[in-house]
């Protein structure tokens, strides 16, 4: 067994180091690389090599999500044989990706784009102290949940597995996606009224 | 004002690609750098939005070629800025800038495909002689190769956008400012009707309509 447990010291390095995951993206693992040098903090120096060398393979993923198969991986890596271990990351992979991919550029980043466009529009396309205040905010609650998903994929991913991936099918979660969703709306139809506005005068 | 354009594009290539990606690099906050430096508002967040609009649903997922437009809007409208007098034909800018936009954004995406393929390279030739994954080394070749690449590509990016000033001058921007002008809105709305998802979700889209209605009244 390589590790023993996840301390918030750790939890707190594994989210530095996904924010650089990216770096070692490549066109052959993907985040393959990425994946093992999130989870080395969780490794002693002695096993260290040893964990490299087994575990970097292909593995795709999306840089918000992937920490919640980081926690699910030093969770089975603790608790099943390699081989299993092999297998759900393949199913992780594909899963993570996909969801990541689109509730990160299809629900929340367009959210906080249209609300900074939104702003913007109802500003005349010039910003006084106050919206700039209250774009600097948006940008400060964005890096927040930024960090906030990393840290409970972590933490949840250690806690439960694989089973960490049911989170997504949630009724909770999905009502609160759908709120999101009307909300970006909402904000769409006043923006296009306003600019008909603009147009018209 | 040139040197510290050129080099925060290479960190905004950097921060929208590779490291970090807290919408930092985002046109509409970038911009925000823009206004600091006196830049015309209506130029610079006109150019932020319609960019912003217009690659709102891209998902930069696996190996597509993602359109790298938060890096190609910094440089484009900095430079614009600088080289040009925008006073009497900001709309015009505007319209140039935001059609510049689109093809240095593949251009850019490209160079960020070429650098994976030369990072997967690093990878596997320093593997190689280490015998073991240097992940520190890695990071930094890899953050300095994204960060020289995206330098270079806004400087040169600046060579273009001077020798258009060198053989035209202000006598580049030769359209109407109000035609300009109505373009830009109506591909505003037309950018902003692209979200509208499903039918049974129109009501909140009504209900946002109605709500700018009463605030345009009052």
């Amino acid at each position: 067994m390589a590790i023993s447990k996840i301390s918030i010291k750790n939890i707190l390095k594994i989210i530095f180091r996904t924010y650089v995951i990216r770096l070692l993206y490549n066109y052959k693992n993907m985040f393959g690389e990425g994946l093992c040098y999130c989870t080395i903090p969780c490794h002693d120096d002695k096993n260290q090599k040893r964990f490299i060398r087994e575990n970097i393979a292909f593995f795709n993923s999306n840089e918000y999500v992937v920490s919640y198969a980081i926690g699910a991986f030093l969770k089975m890596e603790q608790e099943e044989t390699i081989e299993d271990t092999y297998k759900v990351m393949s199913m992780f992979s594909s899963s993570t990706g996909a969801i990541g991919d689109r509730l990160a550029y299809k629900v929340f980043y367009p959210l906080f784009i249209v609300m900074l466009s939104f702003i913007v529009i109802s500003g005349d396309f010039s910003l006084n102290k106050v919206e700039i205040g209250i774009i600097l905010f948006i940008l400060f609650i964005y890096n927040l949940f930024n960090f906030f998903v990393r840290y409970i994929g972590i933490k949840h991913g250690y806690e439960r597995g694989k089973k960490v991936m049911f989170e997504f099918k949630n009724k909770k979660f999905i009502i609160f996606v759908g709120i999101i969703k009307r909300v970006k709306l909402f904000m769409v139809g006043f923006s296009i009224v306003l600019l008909l506005s603009y147009l018209l005068n | 004002m040139l040197i510290f354009i050129i080099f925060l594009s290479g960190i905004i290539l950097l921060e929208s690609r590779e490291v970090y990606q807290g919408m930092l690099s985002q046109p509409l906050i970038t911009s925000l750098i823009l206004l600091l430096f006196n830049y015309d508002p209506v130029f610079v967040l006109l150019t932020a939005t319609m960019t912003e609009l217009f690659y709102i649903n891209r998902v930069p997922s696996g190996a597509v070629l993602y359109p790298e437009y938060s890096f190609a809007f910094f440089p484009i409208v900095g430079f614009f800025g600088l080289i040009f007098n925008l006073d009497e034909s900001t709309y015009q800018a505007v319209l140039f800038s935001f059609l510049l936009i689109l093809p240095v954004s593949i251009l850019a995406s490209r160079i960020i495909y070429l650098k994976r393929k030369i990072m997967r390279k690093i990878i596997s030739k320093r593997f190689e002689v280490d015998k073991i994954y240097n992940f520190k080394h890695l990071i930094l070749i890899s953050a300095l190769l994204t960060l020289f690449l995206g330098t270079l590509f806004s400087f040169f990016l600046f060579l273009f956008l001077k020798s258009i000033w060198f053989f035209w001058g202000n006598s580049f921007f030769i359209l109407n400012e109000i035609w300009c002008k109505n373009i830009i809105f109506i591909l505003l709305i037309f950018l902003l009707f692209r979200l509208i998802p499903e039918k049974k979700e129109f009501i909140y889209l009504i209900l946002g309509m109605l709500a700018a209605g009463i605030y345009i009244i009052i």
